[in-house]
């Protein structure tokens, strides 16, 4: 009986630890990592309804920093949406046509090299003040739960979807690169604000490069 | 037995002259203890310089340069510590006239294969090697230029104020100094999740006195760095090509204070009172300097309104 509740509970751990959503093989790579073409998934949203997520591959970057003299590699950003063909492939006008134009949107950010929770937080954090963000409100509440979450740890994913709910709210998931997911519910701008740190003004040449490959269609 | 009063009086006066040496000799032996002294320690100090010279001049701790050039970070300072200005200055120039004079094309010619449409089909692993190694040498100058002591930058200063031969070098090591203290110390070592104990907020202010030393300079905007050298990797040309962005001052008080507020724990592995009393003051000390710090660098600020 022991054995079993044992069981029990460990499943139950597992399943609160599953990942957030599944993704489809792919055969391209970027800087080793495979690309894949699209992902589904299943989440609870703020009511506790679940919504079904199917979202294609928009495109993938590589995320790369100056340090001194090297570029240095840190991760593959791959970015998925519900509605590809809503996705203008613009500098200009890429964010506000995810923002508008989607109802989920998801970013799968494979390390390349392991970055603390802190200073992912603290990356994040740089970007959103390029886009004059506020950092209050909901955008704090995510720099939080980025920062109280695992590292990120090389050759792991960590995942932010991001599901509307109606006209005026829009829930973002995150998993960290050990699986375990944090939810809240915020602004229906919450996508547009996220979605800046990629999308927007880049903080610095290695974003910019990465935003430009974002707008590349890969399969 | 005149003759012997004659030998007598003679040995005597050898005997005292003698003795007048020797009490001389005796005199002078702290001086010469002194001078000895002296050379054991330039001794010392010549091998301290020629054994951390070979370490970072060794192309075996220029595997990991980023984020954090890890290897090469201690020789260099304990080399930047023993220099005297002088050979810092002569070292520096010869590193870097061979970073930007010599040419991966000049030593292998056939290094890049092109296909017909001018596409690189190949590149030689040898040349490949050649332009990595001019990379962590321009890293190692950038370290030792970080490290060298404020009273060796300051006589620094004054030669070139005083136009004096190697200026321009010496003006490439003062933009050395800021890239490397700005880009690895402050935004990597010293970022604001890492201040979690008072040493390193007191450590990350330091360096951020040496930067702000450079901005206040009168001919700050003539301190750059210029490379055009690199073949393969076209990118550390533009990597080392740079100026001194003096509103980085103000950008790293902001930092340190952000850090100092959200990171730092009081006295987090303090095993007394005494001892977690001791932080408190170097934290009241600190968050005076930090406060002052973002007032005085409020002229930097390029978003102040």
């Amino acid at each position: 009986m022991n054995q079993i509740l044992a069981a029990c509970i460990l499943v139950t751990g597992l399943s609160a630890q599953a990942s957030l959503l599944n993704f489809t093989a792919g055969t391209k790579k970027l800087a080793g990592v495979t690309l894949s073409p699209s992902a589904v998934g299943s989440v609870q949203n703020s009511k506790g309804a679940a919504t079904e997520v199917k979202v294609t591959l928009l495109g993938a970057g590589l995320r790369e920093k100056k340090v001194l003299i090297v570029d240095a590699k840190v991760y593959t950003a791959e970015l998925f949406s519900d509605n590809e063909a809503g996705f203008v492939r613009t500098a200009d006008g890429a964010l506000t046509s995810l923002a508008q134009n989607s109802n989920a949107v998801a970013l799968k950010i494979t390390m390349l090299r392991t970055v603390s929770a802190s200073q992912l937080a603290t990356s994040f954090e740089e970007a959103l003040q390029a886009n004059e963000i506020s950092l209050e409100g909901e955008m704090k509440q995510l720099l939080t739960i980025v920062e109280n979450s695992a590292d990120g740890v090389s050759g792991k994913s960590l995942i932010m979807l991001m599901v509307k709910e109606g006209a005026d709210a829009t829930t973002i998931y995150y998993e960290d690169t050990e699986g375990a997911v944090k939810q809240f519910t915020g602004s229906s701008s919450l996508i547009n604000k996220v979605m800046a740190i990629w999308l927007g003004q880049p903080v610095d040449k290695g974003l910019s490069a990465c935003k430009s490959q974002l707008l590349q269609k890969v399969y | 037995m005149k003759n012997i009063l004659i030998l007598i009086l003679i040995s005597m006066f050898v005997f005292s002259c003698e003795l007048t040496d020797a009490i001389k000799s005796v005199n002078k032996m702290p001086d010469k203890m002194d001078t000895l002294g002296d050379n054991t320690a330039e001794m010392e100090r010549l091998t301290v310089v020629g054994k951390m010279k070979d370490e970072v001049e060794n192309e075996k701790n220029y595997d990991v340069l980023a984020p954090i050039p890890y290897k090469l970070i201690a020789p260099s300072k304990k080399l930047a510590e023993n220099f005297t200005l002088d050979e810092a200055i002569g070292w520096i120039y010869t590193r870097q006239a061979y970073v930007e004079g010599a040419n991966v094309l000049d030593r292998y010619p056939d290094a890049i294969m092109y296909d017909e449409n001018g596409n690189v089909l190949r590149i030689a692993p040898e040349a490949i090697a050649f332009e990595e190694n001019k990379i962590g040498t321009a890293s190692a100058i950038s370290a030792v230029s970080a490290f060298l002591p404020d009273a060796l930058i300051n006589q620094m200063v004054e030669r070139i104020y005083n136009g004096e031969k190697d200026s321009k070098t010496m003006i490439h090591i003062l933009a050395m100094r800021y890239n490397f203290i700005s880009q690895v110390m402050l935004k990597e070592k010293y970022a604001k999740s890492n201040l979690t104990v008072i040493g390193e907020v007191e450590e990350a202010i330091q360096y951020l006195y040496k930067l702000e030393s450079i901005a206040n300079l009168h001919f700050v905007n003539s301190i750059n760095m210029r490379t055009t050298s690199f073949v393969i990797f076209q990118n550390a040309n533009e990597n080392l090509t740079y100026g001194v962005d003096v509103s980085e001052v103000h950008k790293y008080w902001l930092q340190i204070a952000d850090g100092f507020e959200r990171y730092l724990k009081v006295g987090a592995f303090a095993n007394s009172d005494a001892q977690k009393q001791s932080q408190v003051v170097r934290i009241q000390n600190a968050k005076v300097m930090i406060d002052q710090g973002l007032a005085r660098s409020q002229k930097y600020n390029k978003l102040k309104p």
